[in-house]
């Protein structure tokens, strides 16, 4: 909770980029493009969160026509599978669609002897979908809750079963919600269960699976179906629902209310790295981090579906990147 | 031997040596060949033995006790610590007693680093580990405390930690002084910060203060919340939950008390526990579990159980061993749910909440302890007691895995009652991992019953027609076309079967029960057709064509069987399947369920069952039926009541190994059901295996953690199954072998 306080207060701070009539988000123009400089080759891995799959591929395409020497494999199975595969050496680069939890952060600890460092580098708004034909429109967080847990630990007074308790009539009048949900590998999974369920469990009904893109099209196929993805995975056969907070207002999952800090599920998309004290990063992985962190790589994050930095936050994690 | 070469001419002398060159060659590619499958037996039983003991090597680590012992002790002066805080890298401790003199310690040569005082005398002191902050209430009721934080830096290598005491919070807790009492217990993150201390006419005294910083203009706004609680009885201990929402106190004569802090005038919620006063509170990670420790040295664990009628309820839900003296201190671990425990006798203990398991028990190396602090990475701890501080090592890497908690029904926290559920983990460590095995040791047997209901009658019956009935000229193209079944990719299989069929089935499913009825149908009445047919006409039609009619027969069922899937579902049921079904029997219908996963799995596992069961068929010597036959029998009781019974131990071991094939069976099932690890028969919902939980969950599990060696035992278990149904079932082959190969 208060992590969403700090972030809709950050956002709020950081000079929103500016949106468009047609809706479609633009990078900060203060953010500068990207230079490309001499003598970086080698082999890049990348494992962790399937959230930012799409987008590791598109700036490893990006990164790689800049530098046709570097080689780069990305897997994203799940935020989870980031910490491990740092620790063992893996992966020089862990995408993470949730912080590290403390446990992680003591393993690196006990290997390395220095926590890892992280760098925000996009914004992401956690949304729920219905499919497109569902007349439902809006949902509060403790009706999200009541649909997805079991102990309601946002205080709603009854578990959500029937599309006829969201008022529902029709084809949807006597059908069960069929539920669909990540596996437990996905920080997706993670951050949804602490946010929207209050730190409460999943009901055992949710169909776990594999990925982002799976979610989405379980949904699509089935008319009762409800899940949750970021909104990089929208398409047209889905609708993301407006949310509200227990006493808040209806928010979108579009850029003007994310940055406004009215989306309850909005937040940042974060990579890790492996970078010792007082020991420059490695070029390759530096390099890598820059073009993410510049106007390039932050269109790249547009292209895809996701929110870029806004000017204030990319500062801070520039500082973080350059200081010597 | 002599004899046979005691005719030697010429040629017969050479054609003696080129005999004994090739019986030699022949004698010694004999042996090289017995050489060769021994050692390739060999090896077969080692690399099973070397698996066997890879998997075992990997679980052994969770049967070790947890270890506790002394890492280091150092001297201290100053009154006896009444609350610490450790460093995260364990080298130094901030302590404060009764004389209001906060002192940070370097452990390692017990010098003091800082101090301040805060001020004199305290007249209860306490501590927040989760934000590091320290501090006491003095006789006016004005909570004196300081954030501790301990830095690390990097001198080269090597590193260093500072400890240093942040800004001071002072804050009033009443609006004019008034004497207060111990306990007390304060949260603060920063922003907010609650503080609830006892008053000594038995009130409990509460103040919030909330910061909130604007930005833009640098101004902070400060609003006080003061207000009195009422309690009946004398409060002796208190604890906060880490949100600073709910307050719970524990009374001198045993009650409970648990107090929303949300709501201004709501009445504290009571619960009794026992007759004994409660002597130390603390709530574990998570802020859900409450741990209680009275002074007849029970020590019981309780939470908030949701109940159907109503709000929750704190209820009593395990209870450990109780110490010899009352409990004084307890220290929650911010890892797990496993915490320490220490007495006024000085015994200390170390226990975990959800697998209900006391993890070791001895004395303190200092004596009676005034203060106690699990290290914030759950490595270590901390021991306060006059004079004297201590830290000890703690290695408790497993606390959650025992027998219980793998095998038996646990009350998990927030769950109406105790059940096996499989939730592993999540993304942050308050989570309560819940690693039961039954509901995935249910989801395989699941599986594998509803793939062997469809696999066996089609294979065993499919191969005893090929061989029994079948004309030679067909069987030569059905047997290679049922093995190139087993060709397919299982991965191809649980897609086809999870994108392609599963709609489909959910549409269509009043078309696969009137198939259930149409196939048997239409089969019995085209061959009875087809026997109608006069033998003239049969004679001329080529060889085997009773199968092509059967066939056309029905693939005619089953497709009428699909055009009439509307009709049917509308008369029948009432437009829906699935809402008849929930209506009628409550089951909730899911796209990925039993049946799909059967039909697929099924269709892997019939190629084995046919292959084997028709090799069983077809070596039953043709005496047997010919013999039958021959007095008179007809070809269906010749099958029936001599070659079924004399085959008999070949397909049951086809069904074995069917059964083998089906219970390991990873991709199909990871891609087809929705792996949800429910506990539940119905065939029409998901369900998740042992095999293809392994599978998804192996990536994010950390080498070496609990969920790691889980993975494991699951794996080890899957093995034993699998080998003992094997030696199991060779036992019965075997035994009927006996029983029919003389028949």
């Amino acid at each position: 909770m208060r992590t969403r306080l700090v972030f809709s207060l950050a956002l709020a701070l950081g000079l929103a980029p500016r949106i468009g009539a047609a809706q479609a988000v633009q990078v900060d123009p203060s953010i500068p493009a990207y230079a490309v400089v001499s003598g970086v080759s080698g082999n890049l891995n990348s494992i962790g969160s399937d959230t930012l799959n799409n987008v590791m591929t598109l700036w490893a395409e990006t990164f790689r026509a800049k530098y046709p020497n570097v080689r780069i494999q990305i897997e994203g199975k799940g935020s989870s599978t980031a910490p491990p595969a740092l620790i063992d050496g893996t992966a020089q680069v862990g995408p993470m669609s949730r912080e590290m939890k403390p446990t992680e952060i003591d393993a690196f600890e006990k290997k390395f002897g220095y926590k890892p460092t992280v760098y925000r580098v996009a914004v992401d708004a956690l949304a729920v979908y219905v499919n497109k034909d569902n007349p439902l429109d809006k949902l509060t967080l403790p009706q999200v809750d009541a649909i997805f847990s079991k102990a309601r630990g946002c205080g709603a007074p009854a578990t959500i079963d029937q599309w006829s308790q969201l008022g529902l009539g029709g084809m949807y009048a006597t059908r069960r919600i069929s539920l669909y949900g990540r596996n437990s590998a996905s920080g997706t999974y993670g951050y949804f269960k602490e946010h929207a369920l209050c730190g409460g469990d999943f009901r055992d009904e949710v169909k776990e699976q594999p990925g982002s893109a799976s979610v989405v099209q379980g949904v699509t196929e089935d008319a009762y179906g409800i899940g949750y993805s970021g909104i990089g995975y929208k398409t047209s056969s889905v609708k993301a629902l407006d949310l509200a907070a227990k006493d808040g207002t209806f928010a979108k999952a579009e850029p003007a209310d994310v940055y406004a800090g009215k989306y309850p599920l909005a937040r940042f998309l974060m990579i890790y790295v492996n970078q010792a004290p007082g020991r420059p990063l490695d070029p390759l992985v530096k390099e890598f981090l820059r073009m993410v962190l510049s106007k390039d790589g932050q269109e790249v994050v547009v292209k895809d579906g996701y929110l870029p930095l806004t000017k204030a936050i990319f500062q801070q994690e520039h500082d973080k990147l350059e200081k010597k | 031997m002599s004899s046979r070469w005691a005719v030697t001419s010429g040629s017969s002398r050479t054609k003696v040596r080129d005999d004994l060159a090739t019986a030699r060659r022949r004698i010694a590619a004999d042996r090289g060949a017995s050489l060769a499958i021994r050692a390739g037996g060999f090896t077969v039983i080692a690399s099973i033995a070397g698996i066997f003991a890879f998997l075992v090597a990997e679980i052994v680590p969770v049967l070790r006790p947890a270890r506790v012992s002394l890492a280091r002790s150092a001297t201290f002066e100053g009154a006896p610590p009444e609350a610490l805080l450790l460093d995260e890298h364990r080298t130094h401790e901030a302590l404060l007693g009764g004389d209001g003199v906060l002192r940070i310690e370097r452990l390692d040569d017990s010098t003091v680093v800082a101090t301040r005082a805060l001020a004199a005398p305290l007249v209860a002191v306490a501590a927040d580990p989760i934000h590091s902050v320290i501090g006491g209430i003095d006789a006016d009721g004005v909570l004196h405390a300081a954030p501790v934080a301990f830095e690390a830096r990097f001198d080269g290598d090597r590193r260093v930690i500072t400890g240093s005491l942040g800004d001071p919070i002072e804050v009033p807790l009443l609006d004019a002084p008034s004497p207060v009492a111990a306990p007390l217990a304060f949260r603060t993150d920063g922003a907010r910060l609650t503080a609830v201390a006892a008053r000594t006419d038995g009130s409990l005294a509460f103040v919030r203060r909330s910061v909130e910083s604007n930005a833009f203009t640098g101004e902070s706004t400060e609003s006080l919340e003061r207000r009195v609680l009422a309690s009946s009885g004398r409060v002796t201990a208190l604890a906060l939950d880490a949100r600073q929402e709910q307050l719970y106190a524990g009374t001198d004569d045993g009650r409970l008390l648990r107090f929303d802090l949300r709501s201004a005038d709501a009445p504290p919620e009571t619960v009794s526990a026992g007759r004994s006063p409660v002597s130390a509170l603390a709530l574990l990670i998570g802020s859900r579990t409450l741990v209680v420790g009275q002074t007849d040295g029970s020590l019981s664990t309780w939470f908030a159980v949701p109940q159907s009628d109503g709000p929750s309820r704190l209820t009593r839900i395990r209870d450990f061993p109780p110490y010899p003296a009352a409990i004084q201190q307890i220290a929650p671990s911010q890892r797990d749910r496993s915490f320490l425990a220490g007495s006024a006798d000085g015994t200390l203990g170390l226990q975990h909440s959800t697998s209900g398991r006391t993890l070791w028990r001895d004395t303190s190396p200092i004596g009676a302890t005034t203060a106690l602090g699990y290290a914030p990475k759950g490595d270590g701890a901390a021991l306060g007691a006059a004079g004297r501080v201590a830290s000890l090592d703690v290695r408790n890497p497993h606390p959650e895995l025992s027998l219980g908690s793998l095998f038996g029904k646990v009350w998990y926290e927030s769950a109406p009652e105790p059940a096996w559920v499989w939730q592993s983990s999540s993304g942050d460590d308050a989570f309560e991992p819940k690693l039961s095995l039954v509901p995935l040791l249910v989801g395989t047997l699941k599986g594998t019953f509803y793939a062997l209901l469809l696999a066996v009658p089609l294979g065993v019956l499919g191969a005893m027609y090929t061989s029994q009935f079948m004309h030679p000229r067909l069987q030569r193209w059905v047997k290679p076309g049922v093995e190139i079944m087993a060709a397919l990719p299982s991965v191809v299989l649980g897609f086809l079967a999870g994108l392609w069929l599963a709609p489909r089935v959910e549409r269509l499913f009043p078309a696969f029960l009137a198939m259930g009825v149409s196939v048997p149908v239409a089969a019995i009445v085209g061959g009875w057709l087809w026997a109608r047919l006069p033998r003239r006409v049969r004679a001329r039609l080529p060889d085997g064509a009773e199968v092509a009619w059967i066939f056309v027969a029905v693939a005619g069922a089953m497709a009428g069987a699909v055009a009439l899937a509307a009709p049917l579902e509308a008369t029948l049921f009432g437009g829906s399947f699935p809402e008849w079904l929930a209506r009628t029997t409550g089951l909730g219908f899911d796209q990925r369920n039993a049946i799909v996963v059967g039909i697929a799995m099924g269709f892997a596992v019939i190629p084995i069952l046919f292959a084997i069961s028709e090799d069983a068929f077809s070596n039953v010597p043709r005496e047997l039926a010919a013999g039958s036959l021959a007095l008179g029998a007809n070809r269906w009781q010749t099958v029936v009541r001599v070659v079924l019974p004399s085959a008999s131990p070949g397909i049951f071991s086809a069904i074995m190994v069917g059964f083998g094939r089906a219970v390991g069976e990873t991709m199909i099932v990871l891609m087809a059901t929705g792996n949800t690890p429910i506990l539940d028969w119905s065939p029409f919902n998901g369900f998740r295996t042992l095999s293809a939980n392994i599978a998804v969950e192996i990536p994010e599990a950390p080498e070496g953690a609990t969920l790691y060696r889980t993975l494991f035992l699951a794996a080890l278990l899957l093995f034993a199954i699998t080998f003992l149904l094997n030696t199991w079932a060779e036992v019965i082959r075997h035994r009927l072998r006996r029983r029919y190969g003389r028949l």
